[in-house]
């Protein structure tokens, strides 16, 4: 888990209490953790009645504007994700799309970025899907709120992963002697299952992944440039007849979204095709 | 200090942490609830206990500009720490929120909320308390108005006492000031009829208790010496305070025009305090503006007086009408405000007013029987000093201490 240097200057990013919320709480946790270490904090909340000593006066896309013009000059920009920071709960899915690379742009003029997520529900469409990826895939640190989320974006991430953490103190965490099956009061079937199914899918990951059924018959390739066996990071490959239909799609989208005018239709026709491919959609259980 | 509760060793480092955490402080800002604040830091510093005031740099409750540093400072024994003031750019959502609370009108909690952040805020002070609140045993906020109350007393309500300072005004019935009083652990009241205008705001913290409130006792009053300094030739009658709408100003400028012109009073009206008086230029002969006077020269301004005015309605305590009755000065009050007006009755001590006929009276009175007022004016001393002088209020401001200790 990487720190910003000593008394660096740091944008937090996102809506402390009031109202007081899980997720804003624990993000005054961070800053009062970030202020114990010396460093000097800048709050921006996108929320105009939250506390903080500056406003985001637009949400969505506009919001992503108005955040790549106030990250320069700090040494680190620490973002807690949030319906409306980077989407809007109403937000359709090429308005997504276009919020979440939006955001990618404006954080990479950051020179440290860390992002937060408390909950599935603060990143409305999923966080699991492509333009998720690219926004994880922009940031130092990824710190998440609770296990069942972490363990999704993990698998997301593949070997990206390694940068994820759970926030300590945060979130439902589950009571310490229950194995981390819920907390009694929140444990139901549908928790437990999903747990149940995350739990083995970073098994299958950690242990055997060539074995697991989800990866049967996909290579596992290492990323030129990587160094070191163990820590060597890979990405995974369909085989070789589902790669050939996947490459020449592939082409033909690209050829098409030269034009101009076919480019939403290339963004339909890639969003459709994951939707069906995770089967529930882009955030299904792994 | 006989009955003194805490034994408190004086300067040890394991005595008892206290914060005060109040919009202004300092001798030169001028308000009641701030006053109290300041006295009860020192008083209770004074008796050992470690006291913090967290603040901010503002000391003008009319622009908020940062005009002290940010930083930490020492008032005597009391450790000050300033933050920073943050305000809103747009001022208009908050003219707007204003106007429709004055009006009656009840805001949802998103408008209150809105309303509560837009005058001005201070994020660094609530960092510090979201990080250091468990340092200190307990924390208290007053007055109950401002954003350092209204958002930082949610921090740590198990250590929170609210001194709320309140008033029977449209801001009292907010949720959130409902929510305040209901969550913090303990609340402190200057006054009876504030202690039961909470009850009819909301359910209050199982501890709560009336503290009551103090001012210092002067050695002496110069008061001959006052009128040589400030060339006052004719007989006085004194206001003390914010000059300002909302501390009833305006109706003792109309009320004395009147009683002026019906009765031919010998007095003058002298004002000291803050605020534009905005004095009509019939009246230009006739009231004094003395602006902001040191503490011991408003002493001696009470001691010179015929009578002191209170036309505020807006008073949850009413320090100046207990400076004007140590001066010996008689107290004239607005009738409209419970508070005064229970002090009045309790003490003796004063007269109270409904309309601008009924101050015109009390101004005869005072002009016609000095002598009577004056005795008047030894019942309200009296009172003071069996009720209000400092080691009584933090007494029982240590006895409500121990619950959270």
């Amino acid at each position: 888990m990487t720190s910003p240097a000593p008394d660096s200057k740091i944008l937090v990013v996102g809506s402390l209490p009031p109202p007081d919320g899980a997720r804003s709480m624990a993000l005054r946790e961070e800053v009062v953790r970030l202020l114990g270490e010396g460093h000097t904090v800048e709050v921006l909340a996108p929320d105009p009645v939250a506390t903080a000593h500056r406003y985001l006066s637009r949400t969505g896309f506009l919001g992503c504007i108005q955040l790549a013009r106030r990250v320069g000059g700090f040494d680190s920009v620490v973002v807690q994700l949030q319906p409306g920071l980077p989407v809007k709960e109403d937000a359709s899915w090429w308005v997504r799309a276009l919020c979440l690379r939006a955001f990618s742009i404006a954080l990479r003029r950051a020179h440290h970025v860390v992002l937060r997520i408390e909950d599935s529900d603060d990143l409305p469409g999923g966080t699991t899907d492509r333009a998720a990826l690219r926004m994880w895939s922009g940031a130092a640190q990824i710190l998440i709120g609770n296990d069942e989320l972490r363990q999704g974006i993990t698998l997301a991430l593949g070997p990206m992963g390694e940068r994820v953490t759970v926030g300590p103190g945060r979130g439902h965490r589950p009571a310490a002697d229950s194995g981390g099956w819920g907390d009694g009061q929140r444990t139901s079937a549908e928790t437990v299952l999903e747990l149940v199914r995350g739990r083995a899918a970073q098994e299958r990951r950690e242990t055997s992944p060539a074995a697991a059924a989800q990866f049967a018959g996909w290579e596992r390739l290492a990323i030129p440039g990587a160094e070191g066996a163990e820590s060597r990071p890979t990405m995974l490959r369909p085989p070789r007849s589902r790669r050939k239909l996947g490459e020449l799609a592939r082409l033909a989208l690209a050829s098409a979204e030269r034009r101009l005018v076919l480019r939403p239709l290339v963004s339909f026709a890639r969003f459709s095709y994951h939707k069906v491919k995770d089967g529930a959609g882009p955030d299904s259980p792994v | 200090m006989a009955s003194r509760t805490l034994k408190v060793v004086s300067g040890s480092a394991d005595a008892p942490r206290i914060a005060f955490v109040a919009p202004r402080y300092g001798e030169a800002v001028v308000g009641g609830s701030e006053a109290v604040v300041r006295e009860a830091a020192h008083g209770l510093a004074a008796r050992g206990y470690r006291v913090d005031v967290l603040t901010t740099c503002a000391e003008d409750h009319y622009t908020w500009a940062n005009e002290l540093p940010a930083g930490v400072t020492a008032d005597g024994e009391v450790i000050v720490r300033r933050f920073s003031i943050f305000k809103a750019r747009d001022q208009v959502r908050w003219e707007v929120l204003q106007r429709r609370l004055m009006s009656g009108e009840q805001l949802d909690d998103g408008e209150e909320l809105a309303w509560s952040n837009g005058r001005f805020r201070v994020p660094d002070l609530y960092l510090y308390l979201a990080g250091h609140a468990d340092e200190y045993a307990a924390i208290v906020f007053s007055p109950y108005l401002f954003w350092t109350t209204l958002y930082c007393s949610g921090i740590a309500p198990e250590r929170t006492i609210l001194m709320p300072c309140l008033h029977d005004e449209p801001y009292a019935y907010l949720r959130s000031v409902s929510a305040a009083l209901a969550l913090s652990k303990a609340v402190w009241f200057l006054s009876e009829p504030e202690h039961q205008l909470a009850h009819r705001l909301a359910p209050l913290a199982s501890h709560h208790t009336v503290v009551g409130a103090a001012v210092n006792i002067p050695d002496s009053y110069d008061a001959e010496g006052f009128r040589s300094r400030h060339a006052l030739s004719r007989p006085y009658v004194l206001y003390a305070g914010r000059r300002e709408g909302g501390k009833g100003w305006e109706q003792l400028v109309k009320g004395f025009a009147l009683a002026l012109d019906r009765h031919q009073l010998p007095f003058d009206l002298v004002t000291v305090g803050v605020g534009d008086p905005r004095v009509p230029k019939s009246l230009e002969d006739r009231i004094v503006d003395l602006g902001y006077l040191a503490p011991d020269e408003v002493a001696d301004a009470f001691a010179a007086a015929e009578a002191f005015v209170q036309p505020s309605i807006n008073e949850s305590f009413s320090r100046t009408i207990m400076e004007s009755w140590l001066a010996g000065t008689v107290v004239i009050a607005n009738g409209g405000s419970e508070v005064v007006t229970w002090h009045c009755e309790r003490s003796g001590g004063g007269l109270t007013y409904t309309d601008e006929l009924e101050l015109g009276q009390c101004l005869k009175f005072v002009a016609e029987a000095p002598q009577q007022a004056a005795q008047l004016a030894l019942k309200g001393r009296d009172y003071v000093l069996a009720n209000y002088t400092w080691p009584l209020v933090l007494d029982a401001m240590e006895r409500s201490l121990e619950v959270l200790m």
